[in-house]
């Protein structure tokens, strides 16, 4: 077996796994610790796709940004990684059921899906032609991106802002 | 292209290996005396009082918040910057057209910024929205000296 | 060939990343103690040169004791995202022409998302510990490093505007004397244009702040906090920290050299011509001897750049927390914007010459 074969192979068996300790573990702290690592298979498998730019991006934009958020929310809530929700086998059944539901679904859209021949174009360079699609065809989505950003910028700092009262809060 | 991802990734392994071994070889060198004492969380030498959790400031998760979006432009433009060079030097309307597009994008978020910063959201601790308004209500000071007062 | 990246891995971790960053403790505490005229350690070995091998073995030799209450898989977890962090970029490092151990086609920007690992690990081990002192200090530590990773993506977006390519030996080919390559050089990036020369110091800065050096020391402040986020981490746990903390100083000054002073490139010369007539029993030795230079070239660089960074640190006084985040979002972020802009103004008005380039070419010179 390639050693990229086996690469990709331990990239899937870690992001199942840790997908499912972050659907089924009652401690919510270990679930976001497992999110990193299914994160990372993901980066790994984008790179043994030939994809490096956006396993990059991968890390730092969801390791990097989207799980520290994650984990302030987590540190700050009192004793959110202390309370169980469910007890019991009860816990297992929605989480169980979503999966069962989402796993289907994609195999249904594999099946369906017609994958190109990815040999001759894995070993380009990817930031290239991302680039020339961003300002090119995509350019006007780009600029709407930006637009999406900065509402969800806005909205999320107004959601998250500090109510004072007539005292400053202490900074910390 | 794999190989050389292949070889940046030894190195990542190689260094996550490192911590556990070298833990692991040292578990034969070292002495291990577990004493209540020593396993107690440390506070300057008192006992510790209370859980080990503090009520933090909500700023920590704002500027999580705003990095992320920040962290997302970064990314964004990255590949597009790569394409400026060749485009100025091969001179016609496609500089233009990059250097238009990729500080559109750049302005955009930069008015996101100003947004905050007007409104305080990126203080630390949070002043008054309206400085004069609090400088002539008392809520906060203003650290201007007189001059009578001034030493140097 | 497989094999031979494990061997490059091995080599430039294991021989040059970590006893660097030992002796860098030793280099630290010597020219700390020079700044604060006193001497420093002199016992161990001639003028205390084996003292950070003594420490290491002092360390190696500690009872490791985890607080009562402690995460410990996360306890664990956490120096190993520091150091996968922090050495895992020395492979990106282009130490001579032909000497990088991965020559990614997206380089510097890879380096980026390892930094992202670093702040995730020290978030995670200041949590683990069950000590709400390291837990504030780890809070304020990813703050920081999060914030100041922005501007240090936007210098190095003047960068990749300049050189056109994300990977790293090319943008040190870009900086070579103009009169060699065909690559169109110019000499090194900081000296391009204005606004890189102002980048570099942003780049600078927020570099020193990821790193958690002086003057932002302040989640490992020793009057406060007593340790900071490592107050529970103690012997060789302790040493797994410190060195990623020095390693991360020598990543980043090694990415500083390389995107911004020109790398392996001497100022007046092209390494790459000179004509060292030496042969050894048939062989031609040039290329090794012209290595050799590079790659002496390259660590001198980065020894000046370590040393400022040690230099700062017994000069400046620490900053307070709401003024290291007022620095970064109110100073070093919308001035990396208007130098990134000015960058593409200048690269498009003079297509891509720099300011060298253009003083001679007003005086009339070539």
């Amino acid at each position: 077996m390639a050693l990229v074969d086996l690469f990709v192979l331990s990239c899937i068996v870690l992001g199942a796994l840790s997908a499912a300790v972050v659907a089924f573990h009652p401690n919510i702290l270990y679930a976001a610790i497992a999110l990193v690592f299914s994160l990372l298979s993901v980066a790994g498998l984008y790179g043994a796709l030939g994809a490096d730019f956006l396993a990059a991006v991968q890390l730092i934009i969801y390791v990097g940004g989207i799980i520290v958020v994650i984990l302030f929310a987590i540190m700050m809530s009192e004793n959110i990684y202390r309370g169980r929700f469910v007890e019991g086998f009860r816990r297992f059944i929605v989480p169980f059921i979503i999966s069962m539901v989402v796993l289907v679904g994609l195999v249904r859209l594999m099946r369906r899906a017609g994958w190109p021949k990815t040999a001759e174009i894995m070993n380009l360079p990817s930031t290239g032609p991302i680039g020339q699609a961003l300002v090119g065809p995509y350019a006007l989505v780009f600029q709407y991106v930006a637009i999406v950003l900065l509402s969800g910028l806005i909205g999320a700092v107004v959601i998250a802002r500090p109510h004072y009262t007539e005292t400053k809060g202490d900074g910390t | 292209m794999l190989q050389e991802l292949g070889n940046a990734l030894s190195f990542v392994i190689l260094a996550a290996i490192l911590p556990p071994l070298i833990l692991f070889i040292s578990k034969f060198f070292r002495p291990s005396y577990p004493h209540s004492g020593k396993l107690t969380t440390y506070e300057c030498g008192e006992t510790p009082k209370g859980s080990a959790y503090v009520q933090f400031n909500n700023h920590f998760y704002l500027v999580a918040i705003v990095f992320l979006v920040f962290d997302v432009e970064v990314a964004l433009l990255f590949p597009v910057m790569t394409l400026f060079r060749d485009a100025v030097l091969k001179g016609g309307p496609e500089a233009a057209q990059v250097f238009l597009l990729s500080f559109g994008f750049l302005f955009i978020l930069f008015v996101g910024l100003i947004y905050e910063w007007k409104k305080g959201d990126i203080d630390w601790i949070k002043v008054a929205t309206n400085r004069k308004t609090a400088l002539e209500s008392g809520e906060l000071k203003s650290r201007k000296i007189p001059a009578e007062q001034r030493t140097v | 060939m497989a094999v031979f990246s494990v061997l490059a891995a091995v080599i430039i971790i294991l021989l040059f990343a970590m006893p660097v960053g030992g002796i860098c403790t030793y280099i630290e505490r010597k020219v700390s103690a020079d700044m604060q005229e006193r001497i420093g350690p002199n016992r161990v070995g001639p003028l205390g040169l084996l003292q950070f091998f003594a420490d290491g073995i002092k360390m190696f030799l500690k009872e490791d004791t985890a607080p009562k209450n402690a995460d410990l898989p996360i306890y664990n977890l956490a120096p190993i995202l520091v150091m996968a962090g922090s050495l895992g970029a020395f492979a990106l490092i282009p130490f001579a022409k032909y000497v990088i151990g991965a020559d990614l086609d997206i380089g510097v920007f890879y380096i980026m998302a390892l930094g992202s690992l670093i702040s995730l690990g020290i978030l995670l081990g200041a949590w683990s510990s069950d000590n709400k002192w390291s837990l504030l200090g780890g809070m304020r530590v990813a703050a920081q490093i999060i914030s100041y990773e922005i501007p240090l993506g936007i210098a190095v977006l003047s960068i990749v505007l300049v050189s056109g390519t994300l990977s790293m030996s090319g943008i040190v080919e870009h900086q070579a004397w103009p009169n060699g390559t065909a690559a169109g050089g110019h000499f090194w990036n900081v000296f391009h244009n204005p606004f890189l020369f102002i980048n570099f110091f942003i780049y600078f800065i927020s570099a020193l702040a990821e790193c958690n050096r002086t003057p932002f020391d302040l989640p490992e402040a020793e009057s406060e906090l007593v340790s900071g986020f490592n107050t529970e981490f103690s012997g060789m746990r302790f040493g797994l920290y410190a060195l990623a903390e020095f390693a991360d100083v020598i990543m980043f000054s090694c990415v500083a050299t390389a995107i911004f002073l020109g790398g392996w490139h001497l100022p007046f010369v092209n390494i790459g011509e000179l004509n060292i007539g030496l042969r050894l029993g048939g062989h031609d030795l040039t290329p090794l001897i012209q290595t050799l230079i590079m790659i002496g070239v390259f660590l001198a660089k980065v020894s000046v750049l370590v040393f400022v960074v040690m230099w700062i640190r017994w000069t400046l006084p620490r900053l307070r927390v709401d003024q290291l985040m007022a620095l970064c979002w109110k100073y070093l972020i919308p001035i990396g914007f208007v130098n990134l802009v000015g960058c593409a103004v200048w690269f498009w008005v003079f297509k891509g010459a720099s300011m060298l380039q253009v003083t001679s070419r007003l005086l009339g010179v070539h």
